[in-house]
C-alpha cells in the first residue's frame, strides 16, 4: 500500500472537517424540510407530523397568489432556458468550429462575463437599461433578462461537450455524401445532445430560482415564486413557505440529477480511447 | 489500363509552410497505391486534398477525367477510412455502414442488401446491431472499411488505418486489406509512414518528403533502385560509402555502369540511372544483405575491415564491420547458409560485394 500516505482520508481531522462542512451546508435545508411537515403554526416547535401546510399551499387562501407566481416562474424558466440554449448552442458552434477570427477570445470573455459580474450590478444595469429605452417592466422584461443571464450557464456544458467531439466526425459524415446541414443534424447534434440537455436544465434551474435580477426588473403587479416567497417572508415566516421551499428544492434536485445522468452517458470519444 | 486519379502540379501552402510542392502523379484504375513518407512529408495533406477536406493553392486533381479539386467532399465519389475510424458512436454498426448510401439517396432495398454484403465482406455479420464502442479496435477498423466501401466509391482513401492496432492484428489486416482491394476492384490510396506496410501491400509506392514526391515505383524498384539518397535511406537499411566517379559507360539503354573510387580503400563499380561525369562526388550505396563476409585473404574480398559487433536476428545475423578508414558497414548474412563465416568480434575480415546491386547516387 504505497499510496496510503497520499490518500486524503488519512489526514488527521479530515472526517471531522468533512462532517462539519456538510452539516453547515445541509442542516438548514434539512430543518426547512422537516418543519414543512410540522403540525403547528410555530416554525421552531415540533408538534407532530402533518401534511396540513402542503394542503394549505394547494388549497389555502394564498393558493391563487402562489399558483400565479409558480406559473410565471415555470413559463419564464421554460422559455428563457429554450432561448438561452439555442443561443448558447450557436455560440458554442461559432467558438469551437471556426478558424481563429478577430475578437474570438474577446467573444469568449463576453459570453462568460455574466458569471463573473456581481448579480446586483447586472440587476441595476438591466433596470436602468429598460427604463432608458422606455421598456415597460413586467413579464416580458423578466423573460428578456432571464434569457440573457442564462446564456453563459447553458453555454458552459454545451461548449465542454462540443470540445470533446473531434471534427473528424463531421468530416466523415460529409465524406459520406452528407450536406453540411445533414452532418449537423445527423451526426454533430446527436453527439452534442447530452451537453445541450445539461445546458438546458442548468439554465432552467438558474432561471427558476433567480431572485435579485427578477426583483429589480419585474415592476409592480407581477411575482415569480422567489419574489412571492420573499414578499411573504417579510411579513413573518409561515410554515407554508417551508412547504413551498421544499417543493422547489425537490424540483431543483430532480433537474440536477437528470442533468448529471445525461452528462455522464455516452461520451463521444470513448471509442477512441488510446 | 485507364487512369483513376491524376494529380497535376499540385501545391498547397499554409500561412508560411509549404505542405505540397508541385506534386504530380497518376494512379491507375484498381491500383493499390501507397503514399509513404515520414511525418510532415505531405502525404496526409495530399490525401485530404483528394478527399476534399483541404483546398488546393494551385494545380489540379482529376478523378476518372473529371476535375474534382474544387468540389466539396460530399460531391466526390471518394470515401475515406480515417486514422481513428471516426465511426458515429450514436449509431449501430449497420447504421454506420448505411449512412453513406442513405445520404446518397440509394433505394432502401439496395441499402439493406449492400449493408448485409459489406458486413459479410468484413466478417462482422453478427455485430450489426452493436454500437462501435462495444467492438475491439480491429473490428472497428473493419466497420470503418465497410462504411467507406458501401457507397461503392470510385476511389478509397486510407489514412494510416492500421496504426492504432497491435502488431499481430496489423500484419493480419495488411493481407486482408489487400485481399478486399482485389475482391472489390476499387482503387485504393493508402497513407503510411511504415515502410513494411507499404512494401507488403502496394502495387506502387510514392515516397514523399518535404512536400515533394521523391520516387514512384513498385516495391522492388523502390528498394533496389532508389533514385536518391532520401529514398535509399528511408526504405530499409543501406550502407553509403563516399566516393568519386572515375568513369561511366552505358550498360543497357537505361542503365549505366560507374567506376568509383572509395577514397583510399578500393575501386568498385556500381549502377546508375544516367551517365555521370568523372570527378563527381557521391555515394556508393549497397544494402547490407548484398554484402558478404569472407576470409581476409579471400580473392573476392573487395574491402577489408575489423568485426565490431554481431547481432543475432533469428533469420539473419547482422555484423558491423569497421573499415580501415574508420567507416562502419552493416553486413547481413542469412543464418541458413552452410558455408557462412562465423565471425568473432575483433577479427580481421574481408567483405565481398555484389556489384550488380551497388548503386551510385550523387549528393
Amino acid at each position: 500500500m504505497a499510496s496510503i500516505n497520499t490518500n486524503i482520508k488519512h489526514y488527521p481531522g479530515f472526517l471531522a472537517v468533512t462532517v462539519f462542512c456538510l452539516f453547515l451546508l445541509y442542516a438548514p435545508l434539512l430543518v426547512v424540510m422537516v418543519y414543512s411537515f410540522n403540525d403547528s403554526l410555530s416554525i421552531v416547535k415540533w408538534e407532530g407530523f402533518s401534511l396540513r401546510w402542503y394542503h394549505d399551499v394547494f388549497n389555502g387562501k394564498e393558493t391563487a397568489k402562489y399558483k400565479t407566481a409558480a406559473w410565471n416562474s415555470i413559463s419564464i424558466a421554460v422559455m428563457a432556458a429554450t432561448a438561452a440554449t439555442i443561443i448558447a448552442t450557436l455560440a458554442a458552434l461559432g467558438m469551437n468550429r471556426s478558424a481563429q477570427w478577430r475578437g474570438k477570445s474577446a467573444s469568449f470573455a463576453l459570453i462568460n462575463l455574466p458569471l463573473m459580474v456581481p448579480e446586483i450590478v447586472t440587476a441595476v444595469a438591466t433596470l436602468i437599461f429598460f427604463s432608458a429605452i422606455g421598456f415597460k417592466t413586467g413579464y416580458t422584461s423578466i423573460l428578456i433578462a432571464h434569457i440573457v443571464f442564462c446564456i453563459p450557464f447553458a453555454y458552459l456544458p454545451i461548449s465542454a461537450r462540443l470540445q470533446g467531439i473531434e471534427s473528424s466526425y463531421e468530416q466523415a459524415a460529409m465524406d459520406l455524401y452528407a450536406t453540411r446541414t445533414q452532418a449537423f443534424t445527423k451526426v454533430l447534434m446527436p453527439l452534442m445532445m447530452p451537453g445541450i440537455i445539461s445546458g438546458y436544465l442548468l439554465a432552467f434551474i438558474i432561471s427558476l430560482d433567480d431572485f435579485i435580477i427578477t426583483n429589480f426588473v419585474k415592476g409592480a403587479g407581477i411575482e415569480t415564486l422567489p419574489t412571492a416567497i420573499f414578499g411573504a417572508v417579510k411579513q413573518g415566516i409561515k410554515p407554508n413557505i417551508m412547504a413551498i421551499s421544499t417543493l422547489m428544492l425537490l424540483v431543483s434536485v430532480l433537474f440536477v440529477c437528470i442533468s448529471y445522468m445525461v452528462g455522464r452517458s455516452g461520451s463521444p470519444t470513448s471509442q477512441n480511447s488510446e | 489500363m485507364s487512369i483513376a486519379v491524376a494529380v497535376d502540379q499540385l501545391s498547397k501552402h499554409y500561412a508560411d509552410v509549404i505542405a505540397l510542392n508541385n506534386v504530380s502523379l497518376s494512379i491507375n484504375d484498381q491500383e493499390f497505391f501507397t503514399l509513404l513518407g515520414p511525418s510532415g512529408c505531405g502525404k496526409t495533406t495530399l490525401l485530404r486534398v483528394i478527399a476534399g477536406f483541404e483546398s488546393v493553392s494551385s494545380g489540379s486533381v482529376h478523378l476518372h477525367g473529371k476535375p474534382i479539386a474544387n468540389l466539396p467532399a460530399n460531391k466526390r465519389s471518394v470515401n475515406t477510412v480515417f486514422q481513428h475510424y471516426s465511426l458515429f458512436p450514436h449509431m449501430s454498426v449497420a447504421d454506420n455502414i448505411k449512412f453513406g448510401m442513405q445520404m446518397k439517396g440509394s433505394t432502401a432495398s439496395h441499402i439493406e442488401s449492400r449493408c448485409k454484403q459489406m458486413l459479410e465482406l468484413v466478417q462482422l455479420g453478427e455485430f450489426a446491431n452493436r454500437k462501435p464502442a462495444q467492438l475491439s479496435g480491429g473490428q472497428q477498423q473493419r466497420v470503418a472499411l465497410a462504411r467507406a466501401l458501401a457507397p461503392e466509391p470510385e476511389l478509397l482513401l486510407l489514412d494510416e488505418p492500421l496504426s492504432a492496432l497491435d502488431l499481430k492484428l496489423r500484419q493480419a489486416m495488411r493481407l486482408e486489406l489487400k485481399q478486399i482491394q482485389q475482391e472489390t476492384g476499387i482503387t485504393f490510396i493508402f497513407v503510411t509512414h511504415d515502410q513494411e506496410e507499404a512494401l507488403t501491400m502496394s502495387d506502387r509506392i510514392a515516397v514523399m518528403s518535404n512536400g515533394e514526391v521523391q520516387q514512384i515505383g513498385d516495391a522492388h524498384t523502390i528498394y533496389e533502385q532508389p533514385r536518391n539518397r532520401f529514398v535509399a535511406d528511408f526504405i530499409g537499411e543501406i550502407n553509403m560509402l563516399d566516393c568519386e566517379v572515375l568513369s561511366s559507360s552505358a550498360s543497357t539503354d537505361t542503365q549505366y555502369t560507374v567506376a568509383c573510387d572509395i577514397t583510399g580503400l578500393a575501386q568498385l563499380t556500381a549502377n546508375a540511372d544516367q551517365s555521370v561525369t568523372p570527378g563527381t562526388q557521391g555515394s556508393l550505396c549497397i544494402r547490407p544483405e548484398r554484402l558478404q563476409l569472407l576470409a581476409a585473404d579471400h580473392p573476392d574480398a573487395k574491402l577489408l575491415g575489423t568485426v565490431d559487433q554481431l547481432v543475432y536476428l533469428g533469420t539473419d545475423t547482422q555484423t558491423t564491420v569497421v573499415l580501415n578508414n574508420g567507416i562502419k558497414l552493416l553486413v547481413r548474412s542469412s543464418n541458413n547458409a552452410t558455408q557462412h563465416i562465423v565471425a568473432q568480434s575483433g577479427e580481421k575480415i574481408g567483405i565481398g560485394i555484389d556489384t550488380m546491386a551497388a548503386r551510385f547516387l550523387d549528393n
